[in-house]
């Protein structure tokens, strides 16, 4: 492939596969209950109209909430050619893991700080309980990008990614870190069953609490960043998974990207289906589920030092 | 000026290894003082002219506005003194103008923080930081004698701790030294001692004089090549268990000061990890990893001696204008003291490891030499320690962002929660001034992060005991620039030119509520505080009182207790019957003559057997 069709291969995965997930999401638990439901580019349409309205901000704001949206987005663009998300990736630079884990920090401590800066106790609740849920899927988070690094002997996610021809004993590392992630970016975005996306009941929610305050641009900034960053949690499970296939390197790379794409669709379909099925979880559960996601990551671990001893 | 000087000073004779004798003109005892300056106590220098040029600047406004409490003369002499003692620490290559200078400084750094002389509780804290400074003095001077007896020697250079006989004054030295850093379990003196100290000695103490214990660690055992595992694996441990319960510690304190000075806790466990790491890895031979942790140790030493300060001396900018650091009672400071909020901000970030400023570089160096280690080892329970060790870590990253969070949030966002915090305005301008030369110290660290690492590498190989270069491919750079370009890109398009409606925050369709139902600092730490529980002994009792209390309660009063577990089981009763035994001593002295006689003739008697004996 030309350089040309690599950066606009990407740029479209990058502006394209967000909406059309989060559609696909709605239009799935449409159909499970019944509903013929909205068409999947609706988001588009959605986005779109956020560009256009104006502001309105609270009179308590002292000007950070406008920086920590425009921050957020850029910090998860930043992430999009940090992480392996996809398959094409026109320039990988040194994406270090643990460069990635504190780009990540960085991105979450804005958001919250955004939320409290409106003073509103909503979002502030909503802001304490995500701190909450980042301190108890980091260090399962990290342990499983952990595993597949010590694997490989490599730091550099990036070039982990694009390394063929895995050992044996590494498959099991890949499918137990893909598996992790998939549970982490649950928690880490606020889906089902953790939290719900869809209620708008200010004193249980996360996310959804944190952007009270956030209209027009704002929130079209703050929306999108967080259907990037869902975008590139599950490109990163299906990528792991694709590590699985012996047969994937042998694919070209349009192919490889069409299977990419197709994967983190899959995962949407998945999150749908579960989140019509599931229940929401009592908050006091949730470090249970995360002591879960845990001994996933750690499975992983052992599997990347028996891996090693062999 | 002195500080500048000293800077400048350091920086003129930059690459050497040199040696001033002022025995001739000094002597302490027997030897004389020797001042040994290389490149590594030649870079804390310049980094500490850096810190007092901030705290020169800061001071006189600081000092008039709190003129009832401070004697300046005395606070000035007291600080210089300070600085002297502690470069003389950083450059002593012997055993007694180390002790001497270690006294010095930490008798200077006691007086200052009892010169603010108000109130019980800086004599308390004053009291409880005297006996810890004394207790790890006499450490060292134990170790120290062994070390003379086991060597013959007080120089440094001819102890050797890699030789079996001097495990027993290592150990000595390295709890002389934990007690002066606040490593767990000795940590209790330091939150008192911070909270009680005006700012800028704080900024001082947690900034510098922390740093002089791990760099004297660092050249006694780094430098000195300890070789017990029992020893390597104990700090190392002691590191992990500082530096998570330090920030565990720090997010549910409510004073801004206390806040910052736990989170100092932990800087100085995530230092020790990285000095013990360089141990092990030197004890395992692998030298890479070896230069690896080291260059962490200083990194992390150095960053944190400029954001820490930054961070205090917000604190004291926000002090003399509220005269509370209590976060409940502050709030709403962004608009009102854009500045001081601002390089709150960028410390907080720098704290928390935003990869464009400078507490990346230390963090992921540390992370690195683990992650090396683990791929390197060839002992499994040691590959899942260590593994164990970078997912704690991890999570004290998170707790880090909690407690940030909740320290900015509720201080400088939202509406002002006390009188006191609605009529704030910006501190005078020296005050200013000395926050941003910090703040543009810790971006331009940041940004430049590797070059800052190049100049280290190059000290320390000047120093001595470094050999060959570490594998170093610090990330950062390409990132930062997507990220700061895109941002800037992103604020430019949407919001720089654009207009906005304003209205009250959202509040579920009622009138504004009062500023005190924003939220506080405990319940920010609430649901963190819950889950750890068992460590905090966290308590929250809500009482609610009234006829029908569920639905119309008339007075709600919830009280929350966090007790510090380590004071009240182990420091508590052990401070307890030491006095009791004290106590039981003094009934010795009795005043009457002629009990003395009782005790001269036994003893007497005594001697007279002993003689008859051997």
């Amino acid at each position: 492939m030309s350089a040309f069709a690599i950066w606009s291969t990407f740029m479209l995965s990058v502006v394209l596969i967000p909406p059309l997930c989060s559609g696909l999401i709605r239009k799935v638990k449409a159909r499970l209950q019944g509903r013929i439901g909205a068409p999947i580019w609706q988001p588009f349409f959605e986005l779109y109209r956020l560009s256009q309205k104006r502001e309105t901000l609270s009179q308590t704001m002292c000007g950070f909430f406008r920086c920590s949206t425009a921050i957020g987005l850029s910090t998860t663009l930043t992430l999009t050619w940090l992480l392996p998300w996809i398959s094409i990736k026109p320039w990988a630079p040194d994406a270090d893991l643990f460069l990635v884990l504190y780009v990540m920090a960085f991105e979450k401590m804005v958001s919250m700080l955004g939320a409290l800066d409106s003073g509103s106790p909503f979002a502030a609740f909503g802001a304490t309980r995500g701190a909450t849920l980042n301190l108890l899927v980091e260090p399962a988070f990290c342990l499983a990008l952990l595993a597949i690094a010590i694997a490989n002997g490599d730091t550099n996610i990036n070039q982990i990614f694009l390394n063929r021809g895995i050992a044996g004993g590494a498959q099991a590392v890949y499918f137990f870190s893909g598996l992790a992630l998939f549970f982490i970016s649950l928690v880490e975005l606020g889906r089902m069953p953790i939290d719900d996306p869809t209620t708008h009941l200010e004193l249980t929610m996360v996310h959804e609490a944190m952007i009270l305050e956030a209209s027009a641009k704002n929130l079209l900034l703050l929306e999108y960043a967080r259907i990037l960053k869902m975008t590139l949690y599950w490109g990163l499970s299906t990528q792991c998974m694709f590590q699985l296939m012996p047969a994937f390197h042998k694919y070209s790379g349009l192919q490889q990207e069409f299977l990419s794409v197709c994967g983190i669709m899959t995962m949407a379909c998945l999150v749908a289906v579960g989140e019509s099925l599931l229940v929401k979880l009592q908050w006091r559960k949730i470090p249970e589920f995360a002591a879960y996601v845990m001994s996933l990551s750690i499975v992983s671990a052992f599997a990347a030092l028996a891996g090693k001893r062999l | 000026m002195l500080a500048t000087s000293i800077g400048v000073f350091a920086w003129r004779t930059w690459g050497h290894a040199t040696t001033y004798d002022f025995s001739r003109l000094i002597k302490f005892g027997t030897s004389g003082l020797s001042i040994y300056i290389d490149d590594l106590s030649r870079l804390f220098m310049v980094l500490q002219s850096i810190l007092m040029l901030a705290i020169a600047v800061y001071l006189p406004p600081y000092l008039r506005k709190n003129g009832k409490s401070f004697q300046s003369g005395f606070f000035w002499s007291g600080l210089l003194l300070l600085l002297a003692a502690m470069t003389g620490v950083l450059c002593s290559r012997d055993a007694i103008s180390f002790i001497v200078f270690w006294e010095l400084m930490s008798l200077t750094s006691i007086s200052l923080v009892a010169a603010k002389n108000s109130g019980r509780s800086i004599q308390k804290a004053t009291f409880i930081y005297l006996s810890a400074t004394k207790i790890a003095g006499s450490f060292i001077a134990a170790a120290f004698l062994v070390l003379y007896s086991n060597t013959t020697s007080l120089s440094f250079i001819d102890w050797n701790f890699s030789e079996q006989r001097n495990y027993v004054p290592a150990f000595l030295l390295l709890t002389g030294l934990c007690i002066k850093a606040g490593i767990w379990p000795f940590h209790v003196w330091l939150p008192y001692a911070y909270e009680a100290a005006a700012s800028p000695i704080s900024a001082l103490l947690s900034g510098f004089m922390s740093k002089v214990a791990m760099l004297s660690a660092i050249r006694f055992f780094v430098f000195g090549h300890l070789d017990s595992p029992h020893l390597i694996w104990l700090t190392l441990i002691l590191g992990v268990v500082t530096s998570f319960w330090g920030i565990l510690f720090a997010l549910v304190q409510n004073n801004m000061k206390r806040v910052i000075a736990y989170s100092s806790i932990e800087n100085m466990g995530l230092i020790l990890i990285s000095i013990s790491i360089s141990m092990l890895a030197h004890h395992e031979r692998l030298p890479l990893i070896e230069n690896l942790s080291t260059i962490a140790a200083v990194t992390l030493c150095v960053n944190h001696a400029l954001f820490k300060p930054l961070l205090f001396l917000c604190c004291g900018s926000i002090f003399l204008q509220a005269q509370t650091l209590e976060l409940d009672d502050l709030g709403g400071l962004a608009k009102k003291m854009p500045l001081t909020a601002g390089c709150l901000i960028i410390g907080s970030f720098a704290i928390c490891c935003a990869p464009f400023l400078n507490g990346f570089p230390g963090k992921w160096f540390l992370y690195q030499s683990l992650f090396q280690l683990v791929c390197a080892s060839t002992s499994d329970v040691e590959r899942t320690a260590f593994i164990a060790i970078i997912c704690i870590l991890a999570a004290v990253g998170a707790l880090a962002v909690a407690t940030f969070v909740k320290l900015v949030g509720v201080a400088c966002f939202g509406e002002a929660r006390s009188e006191a915090a609605l009529k704030l305005v910006e501190s005078p301008r020296e005050i200013r001034a000395a926050l941003i030369l910090l703040a543009v110290a810790c971006i331009l660290s940041g940004i430049f992060a590797k070059d800052v690492t190049q100049i280290l590498t190059s000290s320390l190989m000047v120093s001595g005991e470094f050999s060959g270069s570490a594998n170093i491919r610090l990330p950062a750079f390409t990132g930062n620039v997507v990220l700061i370009g895109t941002s800037t890109f992103f604020y430019l398009l949407f919001f720089a030119f654009r207009g906005f409606k304003t209205a009250s925050t959202w509040n579920c369709g009622y009138t504004i509520a009062s500023p005190k139902a924003q939220i506080s600092a405990n319940s920010f730490a609430q649901p963190v505080a819950r889950i750890f529980r068992p460590i905090l002994q966290y308590r929250n009792v809500a009482t609610i009182t009234g006829a029908d209390r569920k639905h119309f309660p008339e007075n709600i009063h919830v009280d929350t207790k966090i007790v510090s577990i380590l004071e009240k089981t182990v420091y508590a009763p052990l401070v307890f019957s030491t006095a009791r035994a004290a106590k039981l001593i003094s009934q010795l002295q009795a005043g009457s003559v002629h009990l003395y006689i009782l005790y001269v003739c036994l003893t007497l008697i005594a001697l007279l057997l002993l003689g008859g004996l051997l």
